[in-house]
C-alpha cells in the first residue's frame, strides 16, 4: 500500500500530464459533437459577445472601401432592376390579356436572404471558421449556405441563439459543388491549404473543354446554393496525358481577407427536399 | 506570493486578448501568423509546481482553443510543452535556476535564445501538425512551422527587450 502511494507521489505530475493530453485528443476527436460545441466555439455568448464588441471598432478601418463597393454594386442592381423592368413591360404588351392568368407560371419564394456580418474570421490556418452575428433566433440553421457580394463564402456549421459558425470554403472539409459556366461540366471546389485567394476545381472530366478565364459557378445540386453564385474563375489548368481529370486552379471571387457583410441563405422547401431525398436513400 | 499570482494573471488575460484580437488577425502570405501567448508559457517561473504548471497551460490553450475553432490542439501542444519544459531547462544548462523567471537576464541571451526556439519549435510542430492531421501537405506543414516559429521567436525577444 505504501509503495503505491509512493509510486503515485512519483508520477503524480506524469499522470497529471497524461490526463490533460487525453482530454485534449478527446476535444479533437469529438469536434462535432453538438453539446461540446455549444461551449467550446466561438458561437457561445461570451467569446461571440467578444467578437461582437471588436469588430464593433476594427470596422472602421475597412470603411471606405466598403462604401465604395457598396455603391458599385447598388449601381449595379438598379441597372439590372431597369433592364429587367423593361423586359417585362415588353414581354407583358405582347402577351395577350386572356392568356396570362393561365400561362404565366406564378413566381415562388424559393431562396431568401439573410443579412449577417462577419465578427470574426481566420484565413491563416489550415482549418479556417467564420463567426457571424446571426444565430438560431433570426432563423440560421445548420448546412446553409453564406455568400458575399462577390461571392461564395461558405456552409453555416453550427448555430446558437444568436450567432453562427460557418466553414469557411478555405477549409479542407470544404466541397461545392459548381461547374464551368460554358461548357457546363460539373465539378467539386476544393482549397489547397495556403493560398486565401485560391482553389482547386476537381473532377471535371478529360472531354471538356476548359479555358482560362473561364467563370466558375456554383452547380444549384444541392439545398445549400442556388445555381448561378460566382465561385471564382479559372486562372490555369492541366492535363496530363496520364489523366482522366483535369487540374484546374481557381482565383477565388471572394477575397476572404476583406469580409464583412455577408448574405445566409435560407432555402424555403429545403425540409421537403431532403426529406424526400432520405426516402429514396433508404 | 499574492503579487506573483496577480502578476501571472494579468499576463495570462493581456497575452489572450492580444493572440485573439491583434495576433490572430495578423496574416502575412496568408499563412504566417505568431503565437504570442507562448510568452506566458515561457516566462513561468522555473522550480514552479508541475502540476499547477500542466494545470495553467491547459487553461490557456483551451481559451485559445476556444477562441479560434480549434478544438484541443493549442491545449495539447501547450501541455506537452510544459511538460518537457523542466527537461529541457535541466538538460541545456544543468544550472538549477530554481525560483527564477527563464528571461535574457537570467539564462544570458545565447542560452535564452536556444530555450525559447527549443519550446517554440516544439509548440509548432505539434500544432500544425495536429491541425493537417495528415503528411498529406508536408512541406508546406514544414513551411508554416519554420516560419512561424522565427516569427514567435522574433516577437518573444522583442517582448524580452521591452520587459528589461
Amino acid at each position: 500500500m505504501e509503495n503505491l502511494i509512493r509510486f503515485f507521489q512519483r508520477f503524480s505530475a506524469l499522470m497529471l500530464f497524461i490526463v490533460l493530453e487525453v482530454i485534449a485528443i478527446a476535444l479533437m476527436v469529438n469536434y462535432n459533437n453538438y453539446h461540446l460545441s455549444v461551449f467550446m466555439n466561438s458561437s457561445n455568448v461570451v467569446t461571440g459577445g467578444l467578437y461582437h464588441a471588436t469588430s464593433g471598432v476594427t470596422e472602421y478601418f475597412g470603411l471606405y472601401g466598403k462604401n465604395e463597393k457598396l455603391s458599385v454594386e447598388n449601381t449595379r442592381l438598379k441597372n439590372e432592376n431597369q433592364n429587367l423592368r423593361k423586359q417585362l413591360a415588353a414581354l407583358s404588351s405582347q402577351v395577350p390579356k386572356a392568356a396570362k392568368a393561365d400561362t404565366v407560371v406564378p413566381v415562388e419564394e424559393q431562396y431568401h436572404y439573410i443579412p449577417a456580418k462577419v465578427i470574426n474570421n481566420s484565413v491563416n490556418h489550415y482549418q479556417n471558421y467564420l463567426t457571424l452575428n446571426k444565430g438560431l433566433r433570426d432563423g440560421v440553421r445548420p448546412d446553409m449556405g453564406v455568400v458575399s457580394a462577390d461571392g461564395v463564402v461558405g456552409i453555416v456549421m453550427q448555430a446558437s441563439d444568436r450567432y453562427c459558425v460557418v466553414l469557411s470554403m478555405l477549409n479542407p472539409n470544404s466541397r461545392i459543388s459548381c461547374r464551368l459556366e460554358k461548357c457546363r461540366n460539373f465539378g467539386s471546389l476544393v482549397w489547397n491549404g495556403l493560398d486565401p485567394r485560391k482553389g482547386d476545381l476537381i473532377e471535371i472530366p478529360r472531354h471538356a473543354e476548359v479555358q482560362a478565364g473561364e467563370k466558375v459557378i456554383t452547380s444549384g445540386f444541392s439545398s445549400i446554393f442556388p445555381e448561378g453564385i460566382a465561385v471564382g474563375t479559372v486562372k490555369d489548368f492541366d492535363l496530363k496525358p496520364s489523366d482522366n481529370f483535369y487540374d484546374i486552379e481557381i482565383e477565388l471571387a471572394t477575397d476572404f481577407r476583406k469580409l464583412t457583410y455577408v448574405n445566409i441563405i435560407s432555402y424555403d422547401h429545403r425540409a421537403e427536399m431532403v426529406s424526400l431525398e432520405q426516402q429514396v436513400e433508404k | 506570493m499574492g503579487h506573483s499570482v496577480l502578476k501571472y494573471g494579468i499576463q495570462f488575460v493581456v497575452l489572450v486578448l492580444l493572440q485573439v484580437f491583434l495576433f490572430g488577425n495578423f496574416h502575412y502570405l496568408g499563412f504566417i501568423s505568431p503565437f504570442v501567448y507562448l510568452i506566458f508559457l515561457l516566462n513561468l517561473p522555473v522550480g514552479m509546481s508541475r502540476h499547477l504548471m500542466l494545470v495553467l497551460a491547459f487553461l490557456l490553450g483551451l481559451t485559445i482553443d476556444i477562441f479560434s475553432n480549434t478544438w484541443g490542439i493549442h491545449a495539447f501542444a501547450c501541455v506537452l510543452v510544459t511538460f518537457l519544459r523542466g527537461y529541457w531547462i535541466d538538460g541545456l544548462f544543468h544550472i538549477d535556476y530554481a525560483g527564477a523567471s527563464p528571461s535574457v537576464r537570467v539564462f544570458g541571451l545565447i542560452n535564452y535564445c536556444k530555450y525559447a526556439i527549443g519550446i517554440i519549435f516544439l509548440h509548432h510542430t505539434c500544432l500544425f501538425l495536429l491541425e493537417a492531421f495528415s503528411l498529406q501537405n508536408f512541406w508546406i506543414v514544414l513551411l508554416r512551422i519554420l516560419c512561424n516559429t522565427v516569427l514567435t521567436f522574433v516577437l518573444v525577444l522583442c517582448y524580452e527587450f521591452i520587459r528589461r
